[in-house]
């Protein structure tokens, strides 16, 4: 009955959990918690941390690659390789390098039966670390569609639900400032 | 009306109002206070701990207890082998308390129906009564759809109104007019809707009036299994009731009206708190897409149907800082003359089925979750439809369809917290064969096959790969594949095989489910026969607009129809028949399987005539994937081809894993060439791809001359951006004028 107390998942085993190495058995106890670690979070970004060889701290992990990190009085967008995109507030996928699957013969390359999709109407968009080359994202939709912006985690928030705000809170982090960047582009194309 | 009116006030004593009021009142103390009932404080729950959990278990062990007996009532393969029923305890304004398992999303809408019934007048007109029995069906009232039946009978405690027990099931057959089941692809008007009633009381003293089984007789194909089922969930409805009243008996009337209350409030706080601690607050943008094709097949019948459709189901879904989740479907598509129109208490059935398996994780099945989590869209569009005509055959689809975002982003959400192991992408898939016809002997019949919806896959976690035939999140009790029950009674088909689709996934680290197949031969199907299925997954366009974190999104449904074949010739030869459509395709290429015509669709195939010796496959629920495919360990490749269910040929392709396959079956990874295949993989994207700002520069361009390389695409956007925030969201991406139109 050890696992009902509320000490929860030691550091160590919550590494071999992100890297997929825990065993099943520990798993299971984990989930049949009654009441989960309090200080998981804190122990998540120690080891999240531990495992990337820059320096920023880590705010919030968004993704398998990327994390929302402290840099300067800034919150950007950095992949583990160390790439840099940006503004948090800011979709990182109008930083990255895009491919679009449109035709069958590139459809046949990652739908490997007879279903796959049309691609009169639609489109695969792969999304790279322009660095590291990873696939960060995939999007299948029509033509002409924008962006998802898949996660705008509202950071102060969840500091706050820690119980730990953060120095830097404000209002205006929690917001989406994706069309401040298309209109910059939009103009320098002379539109 | 007199006396009715003497009812009514004697039937709510002790309150001395209306259930309108009761309503009315509930909603203002939820919004000014926060919790349910105004109750700030669990009193008897902290008076007496023990005492309550007893109450709250024999609650649940009630509307069990009404469920496992009901069901052997009722003749219907959906009762008895699926469990496609549910028992519950509603309060008199229709909050949940107790249900038991099944078919657990309802308890999201019958509180609809309870308000639909206040809303309407019901209770002055024709009043409520003890002993008398309710039912309806209506989507419009709060139903999900109009395969999915209630009855249920209100439960009166010394004259006073406290408490509903209610069942419901999934019928086979609703006798739409146009496709035999109960899950039409096809619904041009909601008056073709097949059977649809109520509310309305169906009987009194305990006892359903004979004309009400005379309408099921008349308007629906398969009549006495629909008064069996009709009958079983009347049964499980007063035995619930004949509990409640020991119940109160036992506990005082004072404590049950209490403890009922502080159920709901207790558990809306375990939500609440499990959003609060294990997820990330934020905002999440989702979307899917399914096209629907009617375009030369309603002609000159319904010309007003005669189109194609993408359709756009358009999601914002916000964790805000109090815990509630709102998801905004703005931008979304416009009600239509089609199956996709979500009215609520689909898409609250549907979310609450789905989701309830991901934020609630409780035997304690009840509508707390109701308060903490709600869906809207602008009037007009299938989140929100105004018009009474168009059909209301699918909203339970809709619902279904739109929980899987919030579902990825509960699981995308408990990963970003570092709560790995709560972390997966719940994808309920099903789809469901609706068949019917005439037999030789001029029997008329329908049915509905739910072998694909008692079993769903459970989707990848950040730490395992998805995996098929798993669970049934809509349906907790069901079991997968009952192949031979149904067969019984649809009898020209014969069911081939039930089993995994090599190579049939969506790719990435941890991959999805191997999608499954069912296999069918028609054989000697009498006068005629027809089928056609509905469901979940993608149809052309993948079943959603995201991957996660670099995975590909959930794969497309399959039908494929053969018309014309020799496979009584095979079987005589003894030659095997093919189990899945890769199989038959092969069969076919090879010209092993002789074909004279075939149709392929995705999920939904329209009313498709069958003959002796042709043959159906479909396949699906190959749930989305998590991560980047070139993160996929070598292990899991080589272990996914030694078990069969991925070739080494898609391994290599997709992966770069370089795999020797030994004549015994060994696998072997070659570590230096795969390492070699993975860096290719890796500079093949390199060259391929362009930075986003000249990727948004070409693209945009196109949007400004119109060029949406389908005319469909085209409609779906001139349609869409109606909507106020999805119309922003598009011009500012594209840095459009106000004057562009499409
Ligand atoms: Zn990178």
């Amino acid at each position: 009955m050890s696992e009902q107390t509320n000490e929860g998942i030691s550091k160590n085993k919550l590494k071999l959990l992100v890297e997929g190495k825990l065993p099943l058995d520990d798993i299971h106890a984990l989930l049949r918690m009654p009441v989960k670690d309090a200080d998981r979070f804190w122990k998540y970004l120690e080891v999240l941390q531990e495992r990337v060889t820059w320096k920023e701290k880590i705010l919030v992990r968004i993704s398998e690659h990327l994390y929302v990190v402290e840099k300067g009085q800034e919150r950007i967008v950095k992949c583990d390789c160390g790439h840099e995109f940006g503004d948090y507030r800011i979709n990182w996928k109008l930083s990255s390098l895009v491919y679009a699957r449109t035709s069958t013969e590139e459809f046949d390359e990652i739908f490997t039966t007879q279903n796959k999709p049309n691609p009169e109407i639609v489109e695969v968009r792969e999304f790279y670390c322009p660095t590291c080359l990873a696939q960060l994202g995939v999007e299948a939709v029509p033509a002409g569609y924008p962006f998802l912006f898949e996660v705008l985690p509202d950071i102060d928030t969840l500091y706050e639900w820690e119980g730990k705000p953060l120095k830097s809170a404000n209002k205006d982090w929690f917001q989406n400032k994706t069309a401040t960047l298309t209109a910059k582009w939009a103009k320098e194309a002379g539109k | 009306m007199g006396s009715k009116q003497t009812t009514l006030r004697k039937s709510l004593k002790g309150e001395n109002i209306g259930l309108k009021a009761r309503i009315d009142h509930a909603d203002q103390q939820y919004k000014d206070t926060g919790h349910i009932f105004g109750l700030k404080y669990l009193e008897v729950l902290e008076e007496d701990p023990i005492k309550f959990d007893k109450f709250q278990t024999r609650l649940i062990a009630a509307v069990s207890a009404a469920r496992e007996t009901s069901k052997h009532v009722s003749g219907s393969p959906a009762g008895v082998g699926m469990g496609e029923l549910l028992h519950l305890l509603a309060l008199p304004e229709g909050e949940v308390v107790a249900s038991s398992f099944g078919l657990t999303g309802h308890v999201m809408s019958f509180p609809l129906i309870v308000r639909h019934m206040a809303e309407t007048g019901l209770e002055e007109n024709p009043g409520f009564r003890d002993g008398d029995i309710w039912g309806t069906n209506d989507p419009l009232a709060g139903g999900p759809h109009q395969s999915d039946c209630y009855t249920y009978v209100p439960i009166f405690y010394d004259g006073e109104l406290i408490a509903w027990a209610a069942g419901v099931n999934h019928i086979a057959d609703t006798g739409h007019s146009i496709c035999p089941g109960g899950v039409p692809a096809h619904s041009p008007t909601t008056y073709c809707d097949g059977f649809t009633y109520g509310p309305m009381k169906i009987g009194e003293d305990l006892i359903e009036y004979k004309w009400f089984e005379r309408m099921w007789m008349r308007r629906t194909r398969t009549g006495t299994l629909n008064v069996l089922d009709e009958k079983m969930r009347l049964t499980g409805a007063i035995m619930l009731r004949g509990r409640v009243m020991e119940l109160v008996n036992e506990f005082g009337l004072e404590y049950f009206k209490r403890a009922t209350r502080e159920i709901l409030e207790r558990e809306r706080r375990a939500i609440e708190r499990r959003v609060r601690t294990q997820m990330v607050p934020g905002e999440f943008r989702q979307s899917l897409f399914r096209p629907i094709r009617q375009k030369g097949m309603m002609g000159h019948l319904y010309r007003e149907a005669d189109k194609d459709w993408i359709v756009h189901m358009n999601e914002t879904i916000t964790i805000e800082p109090s815990s509630f989740i709102n998801i905004d479907c703005d931008g979304s598509t416009t009600q239509d003359y089609f199956w996709a129109n979500g009215h609520r208490g689909g898409i609250l059935l549907g979310m609450g089925w789905h989701t309830m398996a991901v934020l609630v994780q409780s035997p304690l099945v009840n509508t707390s979750l109701l308060r903490m989590l709600d869906v809207k869209g602008p009037p007009g569009s299938i989140i929100n439809p105004t018009r009474t005509d168009v059909s209301t055959c699918a909203p339970n689809v809709v619902g279904t369809m739109l929980s899987l975002l919030p579902n990825h982003v509960f699981g995308w959400s408990y990963f970003m917290r570092g709560f790995l192991e709560e972390s997966y992408l719940c994808e309920y898939v099903y789809s469901v064969i609706g068949s019917g016809g005439v037999l030789k002997n001029g029997i008329p019949w329908g049915m509905t096959d739910f072998g694909y919806v008692g079993s769903s896959p459970r989707g990848p976690s950040p730490w395992r790969d998805g995996e098929a035939a798993m669970v049934g999140s809509g349906n907790p009790e069901a079991d997968f594949g009952e192949a031979e029950e149904w067969e019984f009674v649809e009898p020209p088909l014969t069911s081939l095989s039930r089993k995994l689709i090599p190579d049939m996934c969506s790719h990435g680290k941890h991959r999805g489910s191997i999608g499954t197949s069912a296999a069918h031969l028609i054989s000697d199907p009498g006068q005629f026969l027809t089928m056609n299925t509905m469901g979940i997954s993608g149809t052309d366009m993948l079943g959603c607009s995201v991957g996660v974190c670099g995975g590909y999104p959930m794969l497309n449904g399959y039908v494929l129809y053969l018309h014309d074949t020799n496979a009584f010739e095979l079987l005589e030869q003894g030659e095997t028949l093919p189990t899945d459509f890769v199989e038959a395709w092969r069969m076919i290429d090879s010209g092993k399987l002789k074909v004279g015509s075939m149709e392929v669709y995705g999920n939904e195939s329209p009313v498709t005539q069958l003959k002796h010796g042709d043959l159906v496959f479909q396949g699906l629920q190959a749930s989305s994937a998590w991560g980047e495919p070139l993160d996929r360990e070598f292990d899991l490749i080589k272990s996914d081809i030694e078990r069969g269910w991925m070739t080494p040929e898609t391994a290599r392709k997709v992966y770069g894993a370089v795999v020797e396959v030994a004549a015994n079956g060994a696998c072997k990874v070659d570590a230096d060439a795969s390492a070699k295949a993975r860096l290719e993989l890796r500079n093949r994207r390199k060259t391929r791809a362009v930075p986003a700002k000249e990727f948004w520069a070409r693209e945009r361009a196109k949007v400004v001359a119109k060029d949406f390389s389908h005319v469909d695409v085209a409609n779906m956007y001139q349609d869409t951006l109606r909507y106020e925030k999805w119309h922003r969201e598009f011009y500012e991406f594209w840095q459009l004028s106000e004057d562009y139109k499409i």
